[in-house]
């Protein structure tokens, strides 16, 4: 470390307040780079092998180039399917992330018992030994006690690596309380995982589609991701895809297609409508599908469930010979879908009327009053879909026939971060079922492929999974963000955050006595900074695996600074394209290493200093013994260890033996962690056919859910759950709780169309490239950061349609307030043609609430601020906050 | 107070004035900033790839005018009989002007130690060399002139005299075609400014001429006529561009529009009221005609900084492409910014030291080698 | 031989890769942007759009960059690459000036003086790279003529995350340079100014 004790008293003494953090540290006697200068570093070129996770993808090759010990190029290796040889902004600017001189370069102990984003910490150096020792006996004693108490929080600052090993920190210590920043504002799980098994999500096929529906989200281009799907796109609208973008601004993406402007927050009844066009005025669909793929034809009882025969299996009525039956039995020709059907004095009607019956208020004017959306345009856009659709057409692809339907609507987090936005989700899948195109070339895609996917249960409809299937229910909760009254939330973080402060006002037997955060940043990132950062100073003891200066190390008691990227030996596994099914990544599985740089500071790989808490804390054996089950090689990719690589219980090991272990018993023996230091890349790709999962379960040997029976069950299961318990969820009576539970989506005034008059407008947020998250320090990179604000035009702005601007007297420059219900923010309007008359829009992940990153940082606008998620106002299924809060603006 | 330059003479004798320590400061001040911004440190200037040229080009472009002026009435004179000493005062102005003219362009560089480049490197087809060559040919002939008077050698005086009258008018139309040659600023290739820069020049000329003459001067009321005359042209001339810029449509008047109507309005329409209107009006009452031909000399450094000013405000993309490129807003609204170049406090003083120089190098000059 | 461009404004997206990767390439001082992307808005709400091009030296054949040099330091090769002889400028600007792409950049300021990082020192990545790029000369894009030597494509050109750039031989005719703007008419950007840019533009901007 490049610094004694006295020089940085001395630093802070002078200094004083937090600015002196980061800047003091870095400056004994200006030598930030000291460490580097010092080491007798290799001379020469050499090239190392590497991967991207200048992003939460991170599934972009590298090959970085160091001279005489310092990095001079990263490049993308052209051998990679998925990038190609090509890097995005952020990519392309990782260098800056070694070299930045706010980066934590010594663990260290907070001195200043006072605890607030604006007081002192009074950092004092201290080594890995004794960082380890506070950490670790520290952690032991409340695991002693009662394991669920420290509450653990993740995030993308290291999703480098937290998806592939942190889950295990969780398991292995015991806490249930694993908590992840990342989610809230991306809640978009929930029903790929529900209707198509699949997560994290579904996705549009580039490859063969002809008609997409755009709705709040990005195919690749506006954030100008680096895998593949940017170089997919335009050449799937050379090849006649027609792009349709439903959002509020105008991307990139949209400029290129066709925009269809929407009001915030109102996707919902905008969807329900282009049902309603297809099923009264269109009327043409793929009855194929619905009767023998999907449970439209499944009769259902007066109580909403099925109606089960003798065989306890739901039935379906045959037209052909007038009978029930039960859904596989195979002497099934024609099943019913409309009609009304008795068993005894049980009446039974098909699901689809049900759904089609829901659907008839919703009609295109009806809609345009909420979302602004032209009646007219909305029945185009119903029509071409359906014409598009081709109903009936197939396609041979390696020789096996699929149907062929080339549409898709695909939601994302503009559009399903909002009170409603599982029932969005859900509506737009429905849509696809209603011409067919669900798993099929062309169609919506499930990013999860392989023979197992579209399982289906004893009910015959294809399995949920993961977060679909959601977490038990106990009594009395064991988490404090209470996901036993919320047993499908993605991340509810700022409701972990809010029962932590008053846990007993909740219902909590459990106290947080301790916290341990690894590159997720609740504070910022999220809802309610104030309230988090509170929150967060009254737990007794916490500890992070930090990069920087960030939020999370200003409020911490033990800094345990991390690798930066490139310093970071690692391996990766992606196999799924969250974005876009496409030539390059469709069916392709890719392991990829990072050779590391020589580090520059007293810093480590966080994986190891997870390993020596965990050995510290004596649960070393529980996390082989959980290691010997699964290893994870990539965010979706898991590994069991075969028996010759199992690990010894009792013995430490270094990640990179674990990984080595994993990665033999995953593609075989002589494919180990030095295969790829030779070859840096392993490429493993399956037959274009088999990235459809319609091709492993043709036919009618799986069905999707059309009418949401499990998602009906999993409410009223949680209801007698709740009532059983009397147990007092906040926010919600169980009968509104319920509301949210539907078999069939509803649409349904949420709070921001209940905000004051006054709170006229609608805040928004977009990711644009050079600032799509914090991680990577993204809003201190020096290139990305002049560039923005010089060039990019709505970077660090308050967006406003001209004509809103002028009404409000508004001119480019004017400094004016935006104001929530939950907070305020100060900006620089920009008026623009490109922006919904109601919306404020505001791109990036920036703002910053501590001044230990630079000023420059700490002064972008801080869009977060904005939002709120108190219970009752937030999606109580997916847990996803509503993300275009209703504003004011004013001059100041 | 019309009898100044008599009591300035008449002071001669006993040396140095109380103005010329303060002169000095001055100088000094500027010199130690010219050196700490030859240092490359920031924030010693504040141009930018928009804005390349600045305040010191103004101020190249000014004492350029003053040299070309003076000049041209100087060597005029060699052909009239007249008094020597009245000349060689214009002659000493011209080629003080026309160094400091060389000098603000030395301040311009990013080092002084480069500029003998445009001399003996020179690519002849590039219009800044013809600048150099006339300012250098002007300086050249106008001291053999200064020479041949001082030891009355007729011929040399006819022949330097034809020399610095063909350099001193081409000069200012050498400067114009550089500057409307440039593709990439719009705003300074109207054709108008070859007159505007030849008639600016000569009004500089006819009013230097005025200040030099002593009431019993038998030049006094000829050059009377002279600024009157120059005044009225220009104003007629700055009065066709206003027209022009309202009337005509298009992006190459964008700029013009800007000056009139946006930031710098103030500063455009008090230029052509203060110093060309009032001025006017006080030389055909005759009152403080003196003042009235410092406020048309100061007028000219305005309207020659409004020049560099509107063409740094017409960036090609932002302006003919519509490209939005928020450096150039700066909190601004709309396209009426000009506040695009603004000088710092650096280099104001350099500026201002450069003309405490040309100051203190007249008084000094008169005082030493033009004594009665 | 004679080297050009081809980007496709239909494929371009703005994502700026290309500019960082400028940056990387040539460590050019900080705020200095030799390629650049602009943005601009076409038409109105609702039917309005945001139209993207990315920009960096045309490499223009008449350029007015080099007409206007007085010192010989902007120059043009045979291969069509137009560069500035360091020792040779002077700084006067003038083809900053000139230029009506605004391409050119003139450093100000002492990069040496001016760190990526406000108020810290130089980085070791500036101290290899930056360091190199001189107080008080004019520079702009280099048309990558180093990666060029080695066999390499412009570090714009390879990372390019939309494949929207095409380097290669103009004076060739079966080049998938010249086929590219042949089969997508491509047009240099403001040909009327008669720069003869070497920079082939497909698709509005
Ligand atoms: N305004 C705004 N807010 C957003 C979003 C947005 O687009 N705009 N996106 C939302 C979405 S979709 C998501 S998923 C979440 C993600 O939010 P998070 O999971 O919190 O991830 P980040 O905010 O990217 O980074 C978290 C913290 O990690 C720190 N960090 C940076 N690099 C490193 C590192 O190498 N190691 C460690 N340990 N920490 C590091 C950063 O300083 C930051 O404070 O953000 C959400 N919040
Ligand atoms: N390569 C790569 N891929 C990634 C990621 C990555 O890091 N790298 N990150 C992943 C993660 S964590 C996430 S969350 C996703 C983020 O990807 P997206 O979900 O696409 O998120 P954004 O890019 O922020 O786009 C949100 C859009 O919604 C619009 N919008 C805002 N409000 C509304 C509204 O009320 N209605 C509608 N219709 N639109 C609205 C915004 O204008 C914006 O255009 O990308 C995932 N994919
Ligand atoms: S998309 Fe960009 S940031 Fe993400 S991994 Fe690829 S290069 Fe890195
Ligand atoms: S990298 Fe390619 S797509 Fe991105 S801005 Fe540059 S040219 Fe356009
Ligand atoms: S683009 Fe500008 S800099 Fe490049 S050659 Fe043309 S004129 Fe010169
Ligand atoms: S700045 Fe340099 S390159 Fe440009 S014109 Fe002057 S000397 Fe030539
Ligand atoms: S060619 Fe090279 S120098 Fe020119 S813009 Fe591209 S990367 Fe920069
Ligand atoms: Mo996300």
């Amino acid at each position: 470390m490049d610094i004694s004790r006295r020089d940085f008293l001395k630093i802070v003494g002078a200094a004083g307040a937090v600015a002196s953090v980061g800047v003091g540290l870095s400056l004994p006697d200006g030598k930030v780079f000291a460490q580097q200068d010092a080491a007798n570093v290799k001379s020469g070129t050499e090239t190392l092998f590497g991967y991207c996770k200048m992003c939460m993808k991170g599934d972009c090759s590298t090959l970085v180039t160091v001279e005489n010990g310092i990095v001079t190029e990263i490049v993308g290796n052209p051998d990679s399917p998925i990038n190609k040889g090509t890097l995005c902004p952020r990519g392309k600017s990782a260098i800056l992330n070694l070299y930045n001189p706010y980066r934590v370069k010594a663990p260290m102990k907070r001195t200043n018992p006072k605890k607030g984003l604006d007081e002192d910490p009074g950092w004092v150096e201290i080594s890995w030994e004794e960082a380890i020792e506070i950490v670790g006996s520290k952690f032991k004693e409340i695991r002693d006690n009662d394991p669920r108490e420290l509450v653990y929080n993740v995030g993308f600052g290291m999703m480098d690596y937290f998806v592939t090993f942190f889950p295990m920190f969780a398991m292995a210590y015991g806490t249930p309380n694993l908590i992840t920043s990342n989610g809230p504002l991306c809640a978009v799980h929930y029903a790929a995982c529900l209707i198509q098994a699949s997560m994290p999500v579904s996705v549009p096929d580039l490859e063969h589609g002809k008609y997409l529906i755009s709705l709040g989200r990005t195919t690749g281009p506006n954030f100008g991701a680096a895998n593949s799907t940017c170089r997919a796109l335009p050449e799937a609208m050379e090849n006649g895809l027609e792009l349709v973008v439903v959002d509020p601004r105008c991307s990139i993406e949209a400029s290129k297609g066709t925009w269809v402007p929407i009001r915030p927050g109102t996707d919902l009844s905008f969807v329900l409508a282009l049902i309603n066009v297809v099923l009264y005025e269109i009327g043409r669909l793929d009855f194929d599908f619905l009767k023998n793929r999907s449970n439209a034809s499944y009769l259902i009882q007066e109580d909403g469930d099925y109606y089960r025969g003798a065989s306890g299996k739901p039935q379906i009525w045959d037209l052909a010979d007038g009978r029930m039956k039960d859904f596989d039995d195979p002497s099934l020709k024609d099943p019913a879908l409309e009609g009304e059907y008795f068993a005894g004095d049980n009446r039974l009607t098909p699901s689809f009327i049900l759904v089609k019956e829901a659907m008839e208020n919703y009609s295109p004017e009806w809609a345009e009053e909420i979302c602004t959306i032209p009646a007219a345009t909305i029945r185009k856009i119903a029509s071409d879909f359906v014409e598009k659709a081709m109903i009936g057409s197939t396609i041979k692809i390696d020789g096996f026939t699929f149907p062929y339907r080339p549409v898709g609507i695909v939601a994302s987090r503009g559009a399903l971060n909002h009170e409603d936005g599982a029932y969005t989700d859900l509506a737009c899948r429905i849509l696809c079922e209603l011409v067919g195109a669900m798993d099929v070339p062309g169609g919506n895609q499930g990013c999860h492929y392989g023979p197992h996917v579209l399982e289906p249960t004893e009910d015959g409809t294809v399995a949920p999974i993961m977060e679909a299937i959601g977490e038990p229910f106990s009594y009395p909760p064991n988490h404090f963000d209470l996901c036993e009254y919320f047993p499908h939330r993605h991340s509810t973080v700022y409701s972990a955050y809010r029962t932590m402060l008053e846990p007993e006002k909740y219902g909590l037997e459990i106290k947080p006595k301790g916290l341990f955060v690894v590159g997720g940043n609740s504070v910022i990132g999220v809802v309610e900074p104030k309230m988090v950062a509170e929150s967060i100073s009254k737990v007794p003891f916490t500890a992070s695996i930090v990069y920087h200066f960030d939020e999370i190390a200003q409020l911490s008691d033990v800094i345990m600074p991390e690798y930066s990227m490139l310093e970071r030996f690692g391996i990766n596994t992606t196999s799924c394209d969250f974005l876009t099914h496409n030539r390059d990544t469709m069916g392709a599985t890719i392991t990829m290493v990072r050779q590391p740089v020589e580090p520059i500071y007293n810093t480590r790989l966080a994986q190891d200093i997870a390993i020596d808490i965990l050995e510290r804390v004596g649960a070393l054996s529980d996390l082989n013994a959980i290691l010997n089950q699964v290893v994870m090689l990539g965010e979706t990719t898991e590994a069991s260890l075969k028996p010759e690589y199992q690990l010894e219980l009792n013995k430490k090991y270094e990640i990179g033996e674990i990984w080595d272990r994993a990665l033999k018993s995953y593609y075989g023996d002589e494919y180990g962690v030095d295969y790829l230091h030779n070859n840096g890349i392993i490429i493993d790709k399956v037959p274009a056919k088999e990235s459809y999962n319609y091709f492993h379960f043709p036919g009618s040997e799986t069905r999707y859910q059309f009418y949401i029976h499990t998602q009906m069950k999993s409410g009223q299961r949680l209801a007698e759950n709740i009532r059983a318990n009397n147990a007092k969820v906040p926010g919600w009576e169980v009968e509104d709780l319920l509301e949210y539970y539907q078999p069939i989506p509803v649409w349904r005034k949420t709070h921001i169309f209940k905000a004051p008059e006054e709170f006229d407008l609608f805040a928004l947020n977009y990711k644009i490239p050079t600032s799509m998250f914090r991680l990577g320090s993204a809003d201190q990179m020096p290139w990305t950061m002049d560039w923005n604000t010089d060039y990019h035009p709505y970077f660090n702005v308050i967006g406003l349609n001209a004509a809103t601007a002028e009404k409000k007297g508004f001119r480019d420059g004017d400094i004016i307030v935006v104001e929530s219900l939950y907070g305020k923010i100060e900006g620089k309007v920009k008026t623009s043609q490109l922006f919904h008359p109601d919306s404020v829009a505001i791109a990036g992940a920036t703002g910053r609430m501590v001044k230990s990153l630079g000023k420059r940082a700490s002064e972008l606008v801080h869009f977060n601020v904005l939002l709120g998620a108190p219970f009752g106002n937030f999606d109580p299924v997916m847990g996803a906050v509503e993300c275009t809060p209703r504003v004011k603006v004013y001059k100041v | 107070m019309e009898t100044k330059v008599e009591n300035n003479v008449a002071t001669n004798k006993r040396g140095f004035t109380w103005s010329d320590p303060i002169l000095a400061l001055i100088i000094m001040a500027g010199l130690v900033m010219w050196i700490l911004s030859l240092q490359g440190n920031p924030g010693t200037n504040s141009l930018n790839d928009f804005a390349p040229w600045g305040i010191y080009i103004a101020l190249f472009i000014f004492f350029e005018a003053i040299a070309a002026g003076t000049m041209v009435i100087a060597a005029i004179m060699n052909f009239i009989k007249v008094d020597v000493l009245s000349q060689k005062r214009l002659l000493l102005v011209g080629l003080v002007s026309a160094l400091c003219a060389g000098l603000a362009i030395i301040a311009d560089l990013g080092s002084p130690f480069v500029a003998w480049r445009l001399f003996f490197t020179p690519v002849v087809s590039a219009p800044m060399i013809l600048d150099v060559w006339f300012v250098s040919l002007i300086i050249i002939s106008g001291i053999v002139l200064w020479w041949a008077l001082s030891k009355d050698k007729a011929q040399v005086a006819k022949g330097s005299s034809i020399v610095l009258i063909v350099s001193s008018l081409l000069l200012p139309l050498a400067t114009s075609w550089l500057f409307t040659s440039l593709p990439g600023k719009l705003a300074w290739t109207g054709t108008i400014e070859f007159a505007v820069f030849l008639l600016q020049a000569g009004l500089a000329g006819v009013c230097v001429f005025y200040l030099l003459q002593k009431n019993n001067d038998s030049f006094k009321e000829i050059s009377r006529n002279l600024v009157i005359f120059f005044i009225t042209i220009n104003l007629l001339l700055l009065l066709g561009q206003i027209g022009s810029t309202l009337y005509a449509s298009g992006t190459s008047t964008l700029s013009d529009l800007a000056l009139i109507s946006g930031t710098y309005k103030f500063v455009f329409w008090g230029q052509l009221l203060v110093c060309l209107v009032l001025p006017l009006a006080l030389f055909l009452t005759r009152k403080t005609m003196l003042v009235a031909s410092y406020l048309v000399l100061g007028g000219i450094a305005v309207s020659k900084y409004l020049f560099i000013a509107k063409g740094n405000h017409m960036p090609f993309l932002q302006n003919v492409e519509g490209i939005d490129i928020p450096m150039l807003l700066s909190g601004n609204a709309g396209y009426k910014t000009l506040a695009l170049y603004a000088p710092v406090w650096q280099e104001c003083i350099i500026v201002l030291a450069i003309a405490s120089l040309f100051a203190l190098s007249i008084g000094i000059g008169i005082r030493m080698f033009i004594k009665n | 031989m004679k080297y050009g461009m081809f980007i496709d404004l239909n494929r371009c997206i703005g994502c700026a890769a290309c500019v960082m990767a400028c940056k990387q390439q040539n460590g050019t001082a900080s705020g200095v942007f030799w390629c650049n992307v602009y943005t601009r808005e076409v038409g109105e709400y609702p039917t309005s759009k945001m139209s993207v091009i990315p920009m960096s030296c045309m490499h223009c054949d008449d350029a007015p960059c080099v007409n206007v040099c007085p010192t010989g330091a902007s120059y043009k090769r045979e291969d069509g690459i137009v560069l500035v002889d360091y020792d040779l400028c002077i700084g006067c600007r003038v083809c900053i000036n000139a230029c009506p792409y605004n391409a050119r950049h003139y450093n100000y300021v002492d990069p040496k003086k001016k760190p990526y990082w406000e108020g810290f020192e130089l980085t070791p990545f500036e101290k290899v790279k930056t360091v190199t790029h001189g107080y008080g000369k004019t520079e702009k894009c280099v048309f990558c003529y180093e990666l060029l030597e080695q066999g390499k494509e412009p570090a714009c050109v390879t990372t390019c995350v939309s494949n929207a750039r095409i380097v290669g031989d103009l004076s060739d005719p079966n080049s998938e340079l010249r086929k590219a703007i042949a089969e997508k008419n491509a047009k240099p950007l403001r040909a009327d100014l008669g720069t003869k840019p070497s920079i082939y533009y497909a698709g509005e901007f």
